[in-house]
């Protein structure tokens, strides 16, 4: 019994992990209509971030985490001005951008190891300390709090989308662009904000994953592969749905296990991502790219 | 000792020539990214080396292993026959992830990670090959013949449907042509050049371990199909060197240990956003990747 | 006249820039038939091995060194890298230069690597790789050219008959294993869960380690596999509780991966006695504190007395793992050398006849390049320390 509470919660903790990602990624997407795959990179970057400001410059943490997500805006931001803005102009086509995404992803990643190396880097913010027991199961105090989190970012951004003028703007634009253009909004610029901040909330993952787990350069295209996994099959245009998608991931990636060895956790994901995108592309919530 | 490095650059040219020719195959004469050709490239690697050290002769082995990853590309354009742009970009990206995924787990088949030790340069027609000069004729035939055969396909009415294929898949479908056909016919060719190309590599590199196969090596071919050009196997085939060389001359560089391996990377991949940004054509291509 | 036709063809089909395609027909073949000469006039004539290049009137010799001095397995190469060095220092040799190759623990680095030793730098021997996957990988090639091979810390029982070149200054596992098996035995544990990395060296360890504790009457309840220097082991570790064992038997040869082990043992509030391969025993098990207190790791012999004081002397460290096996592997090469024996077979046989009091104990090889003997220590980590039981 005990062992599917454990299996559950390492579920949630998964799929928390894999929620932080898809949001800021699904955000993105579903304003600009091509996926930023190099979203992954921005978690790590703001992981990076917080492991110099935090451990190398010995900058206390609190200190140290509004200058990590304010560069994390930033760094999503220039992806943005310097590689697809450039290339939209040119109309270039998804296909295009997905490939420069995928580059972007492989250049900074080999950046980050030339710069820190290929060897795991820890954040030792908190001491490791037996978890908390919920019917035998163990959960330590900050993975509860990423699964508090990522639950308040499903109600948070269900919120924004719907009632707030800037998310019924970005679906606006989600659903119809030169309908949204036509009404006088300005997509441009809102396509702009949501890469600031969707790589806010990225830096939000950067560093919730940079305590939890290890560093290391190649947990980008981890990362951004199960996020977006996450977002097909949730629904990759909607931000509430890419959540949902992503715990439900995290939950079948930790039942499949018990019955497969473990060594094929990242096959199920890979299975699930084929089969959404060949049967089912919208997604279970069955939103579709061009909205609604 | 200079000379056998530079067989040794010889021969990875002629392989990555092979991989980009028949990669363009796929994308500059049917539009669809295929990021999937390296996984393809992993199974021709290690069909051949699995059946050549179970005693099966080269030649079946080598042909084995391009039929088997042909067999796989039909599998996949077959699976993602309804997607289109990036979706089938994502799906083929996806395949590329399952046949990590499988390497590395079916352990009884493939060792996973313990990878494959001691491929040995092949034995044919009573001619074993034992180094690299050797190996370096004998991969510079097969990717010459290849080409040649790549090349007359390209330039054949074939090649003109799937260049049309490409342009307007509509239109062409309304003129009655069978554009499904083509597309498993053309995916079908690319797959197998992919998959002897593996063998060659297999028999070269003598040790294969899933991580061969990854998400950079295609970003790798990719960035050579758009330096060369797309739809252009002469550029394929000058970009290939360049590609491949440039990194090398890295070598005499005195970098610390840390950084040689990142920054081959690192250029590849400004190479390829570079590319994308100011000179999508590359350097002898016609059209644009689309 | 065909070729005539083609080339006629050819002319018609040019691209619209205008460059004639028969022109790279024209280079591919000539390529083809240069790179063909090249290799009958050279390349036939094989190359050979041991080539000692000249510097005024002394011959240098090279001996090649591969191993990981980046990436997580770093502590092992570094440590092995400062016993060969200490060793060609004692030896007084004053013609040897070392070429070292860092490799990284991985089988493609090390191909590449040992490509470059023997065919570009004409090493006469190798001390490597440091992972037994590596050293699997690089074998072959050692062996197809003849070149002696030794390492240090590769453990597998694979290696064993991996060739008649390659020897090591450590035991195979298969001898650890038992070890392993016996001790848990003994101290009345009867279930026994094995968390290995998965790869040659975790693989071939809990091969025998599952065997042997069976033979024993034990019961080996579970084996959950971790891809190399993971850290993220909550999955295997959440089947390794629900199947309560009485001793976890961690096998890791990546520290990065070791310590995150231990951490989330504790986090998943595992109680399990625990055990752990000489992999574990490293600086940073040692540094990690609470989460290590209690680990009791089955070790390779870290050294002579005498050794130790020399190695403190020149470093002023303790020997780190495996440094004492590196130093002896470096000596087999290095005795040769000072007889002035070059050729590649007299190399092998003397290492085969090879017999002396090293750092870490008696190094004699078996046929199979094997060493004979086996001392195994014992561990405990508290506080910080490795405790030594024996």
């Amino acid at each position: 019994m005990s062992f599917v509470v454990q299996l559950t919660i390492n579920g949630l903790i998964a799929g928390s992990v894999y929620a932080l990602v898809a949001s800021g990624f699904s955000l993105i997407y579903s304003t600009n209509r091509f996926m930023h795959f190099a979203h992954g990179i921005s978690v790590v970057v703001a992981s990076y971030i917080l492991y110099t400001l935090f451990s190398i410059a010995q900058i206390p943490f609190f200190l140290s985490i509004l200058p990590t997500l304010f560069l994390s805006a930033l760094f999503g931001f220039f992806v943005y001005l310097l590689v697809y803005s450039p290339l939209q102009s040119r109309n270039a086509s998804n296909v295009v951008l997905l490939i420069a995404s995928i580059g972007v992803l492989i250049l900074f990643q080999n950046v980050l190891q030339a710069v820190y190396g290929a060897n795991v880097k820890t954040i030792n913010l908190l001491e490791t300390n037996k978890g908390i027991e919920i019917f035998g199961a163990s959960v330590t105090h900050l993975q509860l709090v990423i699964i508090f989190f990522s639950l308040f970012l499903f109600i948070f951004f269900n919120f924004f989308m719907r009632k707030t003028r800037l998310g019924k703007e970005m679906r606006a634009i989600a659903d119809n662009k030169e309908l949204s253009r036509i009404v006088g909004i300005n997509d441009r610029l809102i396509a702009g904000a949501s890469f600031v901040i969707g790589s806010f909330f990225a830096g939000i993952a950067g560093i919730f994953i940079g305590l939890e787990y290890n560093l290391f350069p190649t947990m980008g295209t981890d990362l951004i592969i199960k996020g977006f996994t996450g977002a097909v099959i949730g629904g990759v245009g909607s931000v509430p749905g890419a959540i949902i998608g992503a715990y439900i991931l995290g939950l079948a990636e930790n039942y499949g296990i018990a019955f497969l060895p473990s060594g094929f956790k990242d096959a199920i994901s890979f299975v699930l991502l084929f089969i959404f995108l060949l049967f089912k592309p919208s997604g279970l919530l069955g939103i579709r790219r061009n909205g609604e | 000792m200079i000379l056998l490095f530079v067989v040794h650059v010889l021969i990875l040219i002629s392989i990555y020539i092979l991989l980009a020719v028949s990669l363009n195959l796929v994308l500059g004469y049917t539009g669809r990214v295929n990021l999937g050709h390296v996984a393809l490239f992993g199974i021709g690697a290690y069909t051949s080396a699995l059946l050549y050290i179970n005693g099966i002769p080269f030649v079946i082995a080598f042909l084995a292993s391009g039929f088997f990853a042909g067999f796989s590309g039909f599998v996949l354009i077959f699976a993602t026959k309804r997607l289109k742009g990036d979706y089938y970009a994502l799906a083929t990206l996806g395949f590329s992830f399952i046949v990590y995924s499988l390497l590395l787990n079916l352990t009884s088949i493939t060792r996973g990670p313990l990878g494959i030790a001691g491929i040995k340069k092949p034995e044919l027609f009573g001619f074993a090959i034992t180094n690299n000069f050797s190996y370096l004729t004998f991969s510079s035939i097969i990717v010459l013949i290849s080409v040649f055969i790549i090349w007359r396909i390209v330039s054949s009415p074939f090649g003109i449907l799937l260049g049309a294929m490409r342009d307007d898949e509509t239109a062409l479908k309304v003129l009655g042509k069978d554009t499904k056909m083509l597309k498993y016919k053309a995916m079908g060719i690319s797959a197998f050049f992919a998959g002897i190309s593996g063998s060659l590599f297999a028999h070269y590199i003598s040790f294969i371990d899933p991580g061969t196969f990854t998400i950079s090596e295609i970003i790798l071919v990719l960035t050579i199909v758009i330096v060369g050009g797309i739809a252009s196997t002469k550029g394929s085939i000058v970009a290939s060197a360049i590609i491949v060389v440039i990194p090398e001359l890295l070598r005499f560089l005195p970098l610390p240990g840390g950084i040689a391996g990142p920054m081959r990377q690192i250029l590849y991949s400004i190479i390829l956003i570079v590319l994308l940004l100011y000179k999508p054509r590359g350097l002898f291509g016609r059209i644009e990747l689309e | 006249m065909e070729k005539e036709e083609k080339e006629k063809k050819e002319e018609k089909e040019s691209d619209g820039k205008g460059n004639n395609s028969s022109v790279i027909w024209f280079v591919g073949i000539a390529a083809v038939v240069v790179i063909a000469l090249i290799y009958y006039f050279i390349g036939y004539k094989g190359i050979t091995g041991n080539v000692i290049s000249e510097q005024g009137d002394i011959k240098i010799i090279k001996v090649g060194f591969m191993g990981p001095l980046t990436g997580d397995a770093s502590s092992y190469g570094e440590s092995i890298k400062r016993g060969v060095d200490l060793a060609l220092k004692d030896s007084g040799l004053e013609n040897v230069e070392i070429i070292y190759e860092d490799t990284k623990c991985d089988g493609k680095e090390a191909v590449s690597a040992i490509n470059k030793l023997i065919n570009v730098n004409g090493v006469s021997a190798i001390v490597g790789e440091v992972c037994s996957g590596a050293t699997l990988a690089a074998a072959p090639i050692a062996e197809e050219n003849k070149i002696v091979m030794i390492s240090a810390s590769s453990t597998s029982p694979e290696i064993t008959k991996s060739g008649d070149y390659i020897f090591r200054t450590v035991p195979s596992d298969s001898l650890q294993g038992s070890f392993g098996a016996n001790l848990a035995y003994n101290k009345g544990y009867r279930k026994l869960a094995i968390l290995h990395s998965n790869e040659e060296y975790g693989v071939g360890f809990r091969d025998v380690l599952k065997d042997k504790f069976s033979e024993l009457g034990g019961q080996v309840v579970i084996s959950e596999a971790f891809e190399r220097g993971s850290t993220d082991l909550r999955t295997q570790l959440t089947k390794i509780k629900n199947s309560n064992p009485e001793v976890i038997y961690i096998i890791s040869n990546s520290p990065d991966s070791a310590v995150a082990a231990l951490k989330q043992i504790k986090e998943l509030g595992i109680k399990s006695a625990l055990f752990g391969s000489e992999g574990l025993k490293g600086p940073e098990v040692q540094e990690l504190g609470e989460p290590a207190d209690g680990l009791i790791i089955t070790s390779v012999s870290s050294g002579s007395t005498g050794f130790n004081e020399n190695h403190k002397k020149e470093y002023g460290t303790e020997p780190g793992p495996f440094a004492a096996q590196g130093y002896d592997a470096f000596s087999v090469i290095a005795l040769a050398l000072k007889k002035n024996v070059l050729d590649k077979e007299a190399m092998r046989d003397y290492a085969y006849d090879a017999q002396f009091g090293g750092a870490s104990g008696r190094i004699a090889f078996d046929s199979n390049g094997d060493i004979f003997s086996s001392n195994y220590e014992l561990y405990e980590v508290r506080n910080k320390t490795f405790v030594s039981l024996i």
